[in-house]
């Protein structure tokens, strides 16, 4: 009921269905979803705030379990990092629901070996943002931020011009413009390419005015700091939305605290605009061999590559047919969950432009510009896409205005809804989510698990003993990364004794530290005791689980 | 008559300028130059301070000179303890956040504990002179100074009251799992003598590599390649607590404070000492938090131990390229002016003469900041007998000399047998922990004082900034042309090319005020006439930056005769300045 209510206000427009609007939660729904969610599960769910947002909002976790959530790995679903990305929230918390549905006995054979969290919005100002009356495009959080660092705030903001309520685009007609009329729809602008001739028609800016008469639009806005550009590896310095320095941000900080405070979580899951699923992380020895790595280690990779391979299959991902997002820009959280964090880091944006495959067809073009032709495609694509689907709220039409920055040029203002190149209406971040729920229950049962095996006795003595064990991993993934052995804050795999007083170890060590085991490795350890009594033998670590065995020896 | 004569006695000494006006002891013979005679807040500079007496300082000294110091907390250690800035400037005269302000810090690294006494004699040494030195009054009525003798108050403490060797705990409080066991702190380290020092531990050995120096009997010296000593070491005093077969491997805390900022930061694998993410301590975040509202700050020294330097960044070769030409200049004016200054100081390049950092407080404030910064590493060998050692840092026995002749011995636990647990019959001795890193009682106050002056030196050179022409020409038909021109008169420019060239600071303001302007612009030479007009808010001239030693003119072209108009130079880390016409 809440839901539909708050789902409701947001209703763009009431000719069209709210599944085909482009409709995104608020940080309330999202705590009133996870709570309702942990209710119907009882005593398997919990739900807490990690943090606040710069804004003061909740950074809601839902933790899902069965009996405790020690002693076992764990898997974190984190979405709406980067605020251009709200469609993650919608996904996220759809895997939640599909988990949900299952029932908690049916639930139960997959935490049976394995916790899960979600943490559906580590961006909630941005995510907020879009309920305000004039939507435009928002990645930052609520921290003023002087964006192009000229000691004004503020001072150029957007104007909805055209009071449609959103911020889109504006075309300036200008015979040295740089952008044409695109061949494939004239909807579209495309930069000129001087190159072949062609000549440009229209010059292209955001929305608004240039407030502060320095040629520039709408350079200085509300601020705010992309949480998704705020972390430590590869942080772009001084970059628009990366913030002061690196993770100056609270949101930053209560990720990275959760994930270091809860060492059992062994593989984070971003939902978000950074993708090494439908393409996975490739081992280059140039990239791992010098003092800072940057390329993941060659076990690594191949986990990356099982699990992007099983990523593709499960979701039935063609690369021919979609159009992937654009590379990072550094900051990024999902390289420095991996690089500096040591743990196993997915992401994927879980929905891609389908690439609209008539256009290529028609090209005639050498294959150079094949491909310049078909990275512009993706709006083609988008167009068609929504054309066929129905969805009508995709692309608004130029429509000219009298702008006081060109009172002699035509200004039009048209453009493609905010965030359509980056997220689907709510129908299809739903449907997104409801695919993504069965890869998320494959890596739950892929989580590593400890055992001890083939525990073997020798009395080579009255009182002497030889005690041998393999240690065994018998889950899909392995215990841990191989990168995260380098860090110490990541823990090794612990093989240990515990003797009774009259014991004493006369050859092997009390405590062993490991890196960590493959799927179905096993490894030996061997031990000299001197005295009868009950011996303990302990193994595992928190991203990998405990398990132990007592054995008396007579 | 004894009685009598006692009692008058008496009375002289308790009027001893009878019929005289009392002579203040500045002006009497009794005064060492350099020194205040009288000083309100009486310290010694030849001992260490625990925390309770550096807050007992601080607070002395704000209701000693309540003009001059305000105190504030900026946050709360780990531990919970106030991290204290002492800010000092003439609060009489003008707005302190409008005076360039100059960054002291001290003992980042805890048992680097002399930084703190050099940070507090910089306090000290202001207050106590303004009085009485000119320099020193001016300085206080042009900058502010934020002085925080310690970073790293409950390390410090640990430092004094608990068990160390002279390079242990530079870490803080934080207690984590150093060697990825699981476990916390499972394996400190053990005195095993109960003195408070952690010396080393040596056993006699057939196999030995190291023999017992003839010269000086504390001293261990490894034997030749080819041969046998009599002695194996075992590392520091302790013993293995958990049963894993090492050695103190698992301390409280054993992170670097000093690898937890927000540049370049690398994780543990590449930079030993740092902790989960640039800034997971409340010190460090306390501290930038600190700096970003405080961006006037245009020069920072932050104090460490030891090797006679002055270092300033980068912290790794590959940020080379942001420092720029300019940028270096000014650092070597300071940098070599000071090696004459302080004997035995060199002036070197953190990443190129010391070793390579990454997540460094420097590089924060240098590069993340924009904030021009040296980094003192106070205490040499050379101070020992005014002299270039030419052993290195490892192999000198200087030490070893210096305490023979001039400490009597008071540098060393001597070596005494002890039966350990696991190593058997051992024997333990070494340096004490306030020998070798920390200056010896009677070193103290004068490197203090070298040490000071250098950075007063490089505080002084923050920008000072003078409007020191404004005039008026009429242009004919009620059209006047008014010139000003704004001297920056120290060779720190108010951004570093660093700054301008990301933009870390806005551009420095000069603002007209009681004019119609009608156009206002940067005259780029006069000679020939070549300006740049500001088209956007005239009255408010934006200039990228006032550069050392130099002037910039600007111009504005004003309706009716400019009478009552003021102007004011308004820049983040120059301050602010006015002139009227």
């Amino acid at each position: 009921m809440n839901q539909l209510f708050i789902l409701s206000i947001v209703l763009f427009s009431l000719n069209i269905p709210l599944s085909s609007q482009y409709t995104f939660p608020t940080e309330k729904e999202i705590e009133i979803r996870l709570k309702e969610n942990a209710r119907a599960l009882g005593s398997m769910a919990s739900v807490q705030s990690i943090g606040k947002s710069a804004g003061g909002l909740d950074l809601w976790v839902i933790s899902l379990f069965s009996g405790s959530m020690s002693n076992k790995p764990s898997l974190l679903v984190v979405a709406g990092a980067d605020g251009l990305h709200p469609s993650g929230s919608i996904v996220s918390l759809k895997i939640l629901e599909e988990l949900v549905a299952l029932g908690p006995d049916s639930l139960k054979q997959y935490l049976a070996n394995a916790s899960l969290h979600i943490l559906p919005s580590l961006n909630p100002d941005a995510l907020n943002s879009y309920q305000d009356k004039i939507k435009m495009v928002r990645r930052g959080n609520a921290t003023p931020f002087d964006d192009d660092r000229d000691g004004d705030w503020g001072e150029d903001p957007y104007e909805d011009l055209d009071e449609n309520g959103y911020i889109t685009q504006m075309r300036v007609e200008d015979s040295g413009g740089e952008y044409k009329k695109s061949d494939w729809d004239n909807r579209l602008l495309v930069k000129a390419d001087y190159s072949k001739g062609e000549r440009g028609s229209y010059m292209l800016y955001s929305e608004g005015i240039d407030n502060d008469k320095d040629g520039k639009f709408n350079e200085d806005g509300k601020g705010g700091v992309n949480i998704d550009k705020n972390f430590s590896y590869n942080y772009p310095i001084f970059s628009e939305g990366a913030g002061l320095y690196q993770s100056s941000e609270p949101e930053t900080r209560s990720f990275l605290e959760f994930l270091f405070r809860n060492p059992e979580i062994h593989t984070v899951l971003h939902i978000g605009l950074y993708d090494n699923l439908t393409q996975a992380e490739k081992y280059d020895e140039k990239k791992v061999s010098g003092r800072i790595i940057t390329g993941w280690l060659e076990e690594d990779a191949k986990v990356s590559s099982l699990l992007s391979r099983k990523y593709n299959e499960l979701l039935g991902i063609d690369l021919e047919k979609i159009h992937p997002i654009v590379a990072e820009e550094g900051g990024s959280l999902t390289p420095t969950v991996y690089f500096h964090s040591g743990r196993f880091s997915l992401a994927t944006p879980s929905w891609w432009i389908p690439v609209y495959e008539g256009t290529l067809e028609d090209q005639e073009t050498s294959k150079s510009d094949k491909k310049e032709k078909s990275s512009k495609n993706k709006e083609y694509s988008l167009l068609k896409w929504a054309e066929s689907n129905g969805i009508s709220n995709v692309f608004f039409d130029w429509k000219e205005i009298a702008h006081p920055d060109f009172p002699n040029q035509r200004v039009e203002i048209g453009g493609f809804f905010p965030l359509a190149l980056q997220n689907p209406p709510l129908k299809y971040s739903e449907m997104a989510g409801v695919q993504h729920a069965p890869y998320v229950k494959m890596l739950l049962a892929s989580m590593p698990e400890i055992a001890i095996e083939n525990l073997k006795v020798d009395k080579l003595d009255k009182e002497v003993f030889r005690v041998s064990i393999e240690v065994v991993n018998k889950g899909g993934l392995p215990t841990g990364t191989q990168l995260g052995q380098k860090i110490r804050f990541v823990e090794k795999l612990k093989t240990s004794l515990v003797l009774e007083p009259k014991q004493q170890i006369l050859s092997g060590k009390k405590i062993d530290l490991a890196g960590p085991l493959m799927p179905g490795e096993r490894k030996e350890h061997t031990w000299l005791i001197k005295g009868k009594g009950v011996l303990v033998i302990e193994s595992g670590n928190a991203s990998s689980g405990q398990t132990s065995n007592s054995i008396s020896l007579q | 008559m004894k009685y009598i004569c006692s009692l008058f006695l008496l009375f002289l000494l308790a009027f001893p300028a009878l019929g005289q006006k009392p002579i203040s002891p500045d002006l009497t013979g009794m005064r060492a130059i350099g020194s205040p005679a009288d000083p309100k807040v009486k310290m010694s500079w030849d001992r260490y301070h625990n925390y309770e007496e550096i807050t007992q300082f601080c607070s002395n000294l704000e209701k000693a000179y309540p003009n001059l110091v305000r105190l504030e907390s900026i946050g709360k250690s780990y531990e919970g303890r106030d991290i204290w800035a002492l800010k000092i400037t003439d609060y009489s005269k003008g707005k302190p956040n409008e005076k360039p302000g100059f960054y002291i810090d001290g003992n980042i690294h805890a048992n680097e504990l002399q930084c703190s006494e050099v940070s507090m004699y910089t306090a000290w040494y202001l207050v106590e002179n303004y009085a009485s030195i000119d320099f020193i009054k001016t300085l206080l009525e042009e900058k502010i100074f934020y002085i925080l003798p310690t970073i790293s108050p409950d390390s410090r403490d640990y430092f004094i009251y608990h068990p160390n060797s002279a390079n242990s705990s530079r870490t803080g409080r934080m207690p984590f799992d150093d060697d990825g066991d699981g476990s916390i702190g499972e394996d400190l380290f053990d005195d095993l003598d109960g003195d408070g020092n952690i010396v080393m531990m040596r056993r006699k050995s057939a196999t030995g590599r190291w023999k017992v120096d003839p010269n000086y009997p504390q001293r261990m010296i490894r034997v030749k390649p080819d041969e046998f000593g009599d002695y194996e070491l075992l590392g520091y005093e302790g013993i293995d607590n958990d049963g894993d077969g090492l050695v103190n491997e698992d301390m409280t805390g054993t992170y670097d404070p000093n690898r937890d900022w927000a540049w370049g930061w690398q994780p543990d694998y590449v930079q030993r000492g740092a902790l989960f993410y640039p800034g997971t301590l409340p010190e460090t975040r306390a501290v930038k938090d600190f700096i970003v509202k405080h961006p006037n700050i245009a020069g920072a020294q932050s104090y460490h131990n030891y090797g006679g330097m002055f270092l300033r960044g980068p912290g790794a070769k590959e940020d080379e390229k942001f420092y720029d030409r300019s940028d270096i200049a000014i650092y070597d004016v300071i940098g070599k002016l000071g090696e004459r200054w302080v004997p035995g100081y060199n002036y070197f390049v953190i990443h190129k003469d010391l070793y390579t950092v990454y997540g460094g407080e420097i590089d924060f404030l240098a590069l993340g900041r924009g904030i021009f910064t040296f980094s003192n590493e106070l205490m040499t060998s050379y101070k020992l007998f005014y002299s270039e050692d030419k052993a290195n840092r490892w192999e000198s026995d200087q030490f070893f000399e210096f305490d023979k002749y001039l400490l009597f011995g008071d540098g060393y636990v001597p070596w005494k047998s002890f039966q350990h647990p696991q190593f058997g019959e051992i024997e333990i001795g070494g340096p004490k922990k306030n020998y070798i890193r920390n200056h010896p009682g009677f070193l103290l106050q004068e490197d203090a004082h070298r040490n000071m002056a250098f950075t007063l030196y490089h505080a002084h050179q923050t920008p000072q900034l003078e409007i020191s022409e404004l005039r008026s020409e009429s242009l004919g038909g009620n059209i006047y042309e008014l010139t000003a021109v704004i001297v920056n008169k120290r060779i720190i420019p108010t951004h570093s090319a660093h700054d301008l060239k990301y933009k870390i600071e806005r551009p420095d303001y000069i603002l007209i005020e009681g004019a119609k302007v009608i156009a206002g612009m940067i005259v780029e030479n006069e000679d020939f006439n070549l300006t740049h007009e500001q088209k956007y808010r005239p009255e408010r001239i934006a200039v990228d930056n006032l550069p050392g030693m130099s002037a910039v003119k600007v111009r504005w072209i004003v309706k009716g005769e400019p009478k009552n108009v003021h102007i004011t130079v308004d820049s983040v880390k120059g301050g602010k300045v006015k002139k009227s016409l």
